[in-house]
């Protein structure tokens, strides 16, 4: 049931309790969720290395939601359970993360929340590319920012800046195109 | 904008549509098998695809230095309780010792190991030559970021004034992306240079920021330890400092172990 205590905790304290590495709560999540996901995954014909997988895996996704202030307040212990059958189901662990052949494999619309999330957190690519957003300047940053964080549409960017929406659009690829030249040169940013 | 600007232009919408899943089945199924008979292609798409997946989840990429310390929090509780993995496994009971953070552990044990080294090295006096060494080290400043010369307008400042050897503009706009929040290892370790390399340097500052490159796994690391010792230093931490380049195993292992020579 939403928000009722949890074998003494309740729902906020054990969010609260993650949030600040509560060693406490941390303990009793830890003994409780790990047999319990271990379990689920012997039945469904899994070994303990891919438990072990798995139980790391969810803890990523459960705490990106947690952190970032998307996960909804419900019953943690269904919905860590539900993250980890999810990412059981989804195959992620015969997908490695880290893997990245055939872009056709893997389009974005494809991928599971989960999916995407770890593979997120696990290749350093996507860290590359917002340290070197960095090395643009403040207006490539801006146009970027517009079109990519915000999903503004080109229109709106346009009448923002004040400026047409085909020079927008020309703004946008070249600093599209800049950030791609910098990343080509970065020999931590590899394409397979 | 000239025909190859708008050549390339095209490509990238059609790229960007593709990885959004808004071309039609015939015009899919038409560009990847352009995709596939094309390596070059291939290369431009999958390079699309994640930069256009790290533009439209910055907010996962910027928690994850909170994640990481959750992890480690997390790996910790459960290196001290059993589990039960033996119910899965041919195994006898076992501790779940997997870790996901084992930087942040090496980190920390890092840490314990400065911080025991102040008292092993209380009466430690370091002699003046260490001072011309460090000097001498400090001469040839780090090369910038790879870089790519293309139009002004799309450069940030930092770079050019890092390249150029204006260390205190650098250092004001590195200030602000360091201030602005999430992780940056490149641009805490950059700032940390420029604030060894300016007119009166500030190695406390220094070493902040290299501590701060050396909380998170990255690139600039092995980098990091190396200049954060040249920062204790400076700032006559010479325990500290000692200890620091003991720990370098790798970039600038001959200077540390010239300069530990000096020292002792």
């Amino acid at each position: 049931m939403k928000g009722e205590p949890q074998n003494g905790y309740s729902e906020q304290e054990i969010i609260q309790g993650i949030k600040e590495n509560n060693e406490g709560i941390l303990t009793h999540l830890v003994k409780k969720l790990t047999p319990k996901v271990s379990h689920w995954i012997k039945r469904n014909g899994g070994f303990k290395e891919q438990a072990e997988d798995i139980i790391q895996d969810t803890w990523m996704v459960v705490l990106i939601k947690i952190h970032s202030g998307k996960y909804e307040e419900g019953n943690f212990e269904a919905y860590f359970m539900g993250v980890s059958r999810n990412i059981w189901l989804k195959g992620c662990r015969n997908n490695p993360m880290t893997k990245h052949g055939d872009p056709s494999e893997h389009p974005i619309k494809d991928l599971s929340e989960e999916e995407l999330i770890l593979k997120l957190l696990k290749d350093k690519r996507y860290e590359i590319v917002h340290q070197k957003l960095m090395e643009l300047s403040e207006k490539c940053r801006n146009i970027i920012a517009l079109r990519y964080y915000k999903d503004t549409k080109l229109e709106d960017i346009a009448d923002q800046m004040d400026i047409s929406v085909y020079y927008a659009k020309i703004k946008l690829h070249r600093c599209r195109n800049y950030l791609s030249e910098l990343l080509k040169r970065d020999p931590d940013f590899t394409i397979d | 904008m000239d025909a190859e600007d708008n050549k390339a232009l095209k490509l990238l919408e059609k790229i960007d549509k593709y990885l959004n899943g808004e071309l039609d089945e015939k015009e899919r199924q038409a560009f990847e098998a352009e995709i596939n008979a094309d390596k070059e292609l291939a290369k431009e798409v999958e390079m699309n695809r994640i930069v256009n997946e790290a533009l439209k989840n910055k907010d996962v990429l910027s928690f994850k230095e909170d994640i990481l310390e959750t992890m480690a929090a997390v790996n910790k509780v459960s290196e001290s309780v059993t589990v039960g993995f033996d119910e899965i496994g041919r195994d006898h009971p076992k501790k779940y010792s997997r870790k996901i953070g084992p930087t942040i552990l090496g980190i920390a044990a890092t840490v314990l190991l400065l911080i025991a080294a102040v008292f092993v090295f209380r009466h430690f006096n370091a002699p003046t030559s260490v001072d011309s060494l460090v000097a001498d080290y400090l001469d040839e400043p780090y090369k910038g970021p790879p870089f790519y010369r293309g139009p002004e307008e799309t450069i940030a400042p930092w770079v050019i004034n890092y390249e150029k050897g204006d260390y205190q503009e650098a250092k004001t706009a590195l200030e602000k992306i360091v201030a602005s929040g999430g992780t940056n290892p490149e641009a805490s370790f950059y700032l940390g240079l420029c604030y060894l390399y300016q007119e009166n340097p500030d190695p406390q500052n220094a070493v902040s920021q290299f501590n701060k490159v050396l909380d998170s796994d990255n690139r600039y690391r092995e980098q990091a330890l190396w200049y954060l010792g040249l920062a204790y230093t400076l700032a006559d931490q010479h325990e500290l400092a000692a200890e620091t380049l003991r720990n370098i195993t790798g970039f600038k292992q001959k200077e540390a172990n010239a300069l530990l020579e000096k020292m002792e």
